[in-house]
């Protein structure tokens, strides 16, 4: 399967002054048109340089190596700046976690916006700003006229964001790369820019990736989902059914340790995953995932390749729940600390 | 028994500049709260709520301007530093700021033994094997720094710092949110395993409604410096009065197959702390306001073993 963005064994590497180190080690993803893919995964899982890879915005001397790394069939790897400016903005658009570190302090939000479009796009001064105007009311700003001429102090949080998907939407990209875009932002704020995104995605049929650590924030808008885990994809597949099935112990161990209220009994010990995250130093001549696995066996001891389980789905985890029927079930596993 | 902690009509001003002049932030604006031996009560809200500014008066780092904070019985003004240590303790959001990177575990969680001058460097020593043992670190990061242990080990440290005194109150002012999901998990249980342990009563500050939910047994609701709506948990989140206790309910993202997000029936921004609307401070946001509510600030109400703060509760 390929698709519009089409990421095969992906590797993105660090030279340090105690060897190498790879954050992302062999990743593949696919995302198709107009879907919404979520990336979800832990600190340091390497979903955030996953992101920068597809922008070209991978800090040197950090180095990207890939099978493939191609967008609407065009190859990122090796493109020079022009090609990169060619592609950032108005094809390829970004959302990043703080809005307030994203926007110039200096510059008025319609100067931003207009400068954006000017630059991609042959258009008047007097059109880009007829444009920043209609952009700001459709992401749901009130008194578009008024914030056009403010600077970014004088907006909230939720406010700068919106301001910042309409920067994003402004060159109609094709794919909307989402770093934890409502992480910042308070709970309430976050459920209406999440709204805010699914409804511009049904409008425009942009793809996204978004980039999260908040599987409710996946469950309300992804279609599909990446469970990323020490630079790898451990599960993919349907959002639903990653929730509602999740055949890798990883994944099944985040969702146990989430408390939701009316399914979590309160006060009972949540799920845990014991151990911590192996370095990005260490080869893989193993499961990443073996000295935390509750279902570990003799049989995880080797490199572990992600496979397809079903059209759509893979997981890497030669010990899926059809393989251990019978066996104790992970919270009988893992003792809760 | 008498509350841990009584709060009364606390009020708490902060001169701030605004456009050139210098203009008062009322961040509390009236808080009565009192806070019941054993119980793990939680304050809620949004950013800018003054809910950081409560737990600071809490732990005497500030006093009201107006009101009174009473600890133990005792206004927390009147304590000496260690007096009070010896009864409240925090706990704060980030264990990378919170710890001294240049300072072994051992010595970290010691630091309140030390302050006060209790017992000898061997029997202290002991203390701090017994709270790392009780708090779930290995005994040989005694001797290991910040900078060498995870962030959920060094929220540990700072949870066995906060208890090696046998605090009566602990304020944990957002305890996970810096931390990962799994990771949150393990502090979430070690803290519902702590207070019985060490019959602790704990303020929780959190945004996070599902943490709550999980840990406290009563919560109160906070905006724009008021509580706006109080009561025990089940009975807040199965029947909220306060349209923003529903907003606040209806914004938790559960990670379940199929769950959409619910539409927040609030306007999208908080108005100016400096100036704050008159009458109900959400009437600026609320879908059910009407001229009443810009006249006069609601009463308080009892409901259901709590109260709220509205002109037009929700059933």
């Amino acid at each position: 399967m390929t698709g519009f963005v089409d990421i095969a064994d992906l590797k993105i590497s660090i030279p340090t002054a105690g060897g190498m180190l790879q954050p992302v080690r062999g990743l593949d993803l696919q995302i198709a048109k107009g879907e919404t893919l979520a990336l979800v995964g832990e600190s340091g899982c390497g979903k955030s340089l996953t992101a920068l890879a597809l922008l070209g915005l991978v800090p040197p001397p950090c180095r990207v190596d890939a099978e493939r790394l191609s967008f609407d069939g065009q190859s990122l790897l090796g493109l020079g700046d022009a090609d990169w400016r060619r592609l950032r903005g108005p094809r390829i658009a970004m959302i990043f976690q703080d809005p307030m570190t994203s926007l110039d302090p200096c510059y008025t939000i319609g100067s931003q916006l207009v400068e954006v479009m000017r630059t991609h796009r042959a258009l008047s001064a007097a059109a880009a700003r007829a444009r920043a105007l209609d952009l700001l009311s459709r992401v749901g700003i009130p008194s578009p006229a008024t914030r056009l001429g403010q600077y970014p102090h004088q907006l909230s949080g939720g406010l700068r964001q919106r301001v910042m998907i309409a920067m994003a939407l402004s060159c109609e990209p094709d794919l909307i790369v989402a770093d934890e875009p409502t992480t910042a932002l308070d709970v309430t704020t976050q459920a209406q820019i999440l709204g805010l995104l699914a409804q511009l995605q049904d409008e425009t049929g942009v793809a996204i990736l978004l980039i999260t650590h908040d599987l409710g924030v996946v469950a309300s808008v992804a279609h599909r989902t990446a469970v990323m885990y020490a630079g790898q994809i451990v599960e993919t597949g349907a959002t639903a059914a990653v929730l509602a099935k999740p055949s890798h112990p990883y994944a099944e161990g985040l969702l146990r340790a989430i408390p939701t209220p009316g399914l979590t009994p309160r006060g009972a010990p949540l799920g845990t995953i014991p151990g911590i995250v192996p370095s990005p130093g260490i080869t893989a001549d193993a499961c990443l995932f073996l000295d935390r696995c509750p279902y570990a066996r003799p049989v995880c001891a080797a490199p572990v390749p992600l496979l397809a389980t079903e059209p759509g789905q893979a997981l890497r985890c030669v010990r899926p729940p059809a393989e251990r029927a019978g066996e104790p079930g992970y919270a009988a596993l893992v003792e809760a600390v | 028994m008498p509350p841990i902690l009584e709060i009364a009509g606390a009020t708490r001003d902060y001169a701030v500049r605004s456009g050139g002049q210098t203009a008062v932030l009322r961040a509390l604006r009236g808080i009565d709260l009192a806070v019941e031996p054993g119980e793990v009560l939680a304050i809620v809200g949004e950013s800018g709520c003054g809910k950081t500014t409560l737990s600071r008066l809490c732990l005497g780092i500030e006093n009201p301007s107006s009101g009174t904070v009473m600890l133990a019985g005792r206004p927390i003004a009147g304590y000496h530093r260690t007096a009070r240590a010896r009864l409240v303790q925090p706990v704060f959001q980030d264990p990378y700021s919170s710890l001294n990177p240049r300072q072994s575990l051992g010595s970290i969680i010691v630091a309140p033994l030390v302050v006060r001058g209790e017992g000898t460097r061997a029997a202290r020593q002991a203390r701090a094997a017994l709270m790392m043992a009780a708090v779930g670190l290995p005994p040989h990061l005694i001797n290991a720094y910040p900078s060498q242990i995870s962030g959920g080990q060094r929220q540990r440290v700072a949870i066995a710092r906060a208890l090696i005194g046998e605090p009566k109150l602990l304020i944990c002012d957002e305890p996970t949110s810096a931390l990962d999901v799994s990771v949150q998990s393990q502090i979430i249980n070690l803290l519902s395993r702590l207070r019985r342990q060490f019959d602790l009563t704990i303020l929780l500050i959190s945004h996070n409604l599902a943490v709550v939910h999980h840990l406290a047994d009563r919560v109160a609701v906070m905006y724009l410096g008021v509580i706006v709506e109080s009561g025990p948990t089940e009975t807040l989140y199965a029947r909220p009065r306060h349209p923003y206790t529903r907003a606040l309910l209806d914004a938790i993202l559960p990670p379940t197959p199929g769950a959409r997000p619910r539409p927040i029936a609030i306007g999208a921004d908080a108005p100016n702390p400096v100036e704050p609307p008159t009458g109900c401070p959400f009437r600026t946001r609320c879908p059910n306001a009407t001229g009443v509510c810009a006249e006069a600030m609601p009463a308080v109400t009892d409901a259901e073993a709590g109260y709220f703060r509205c002109h037009h509760p929700l059933d």
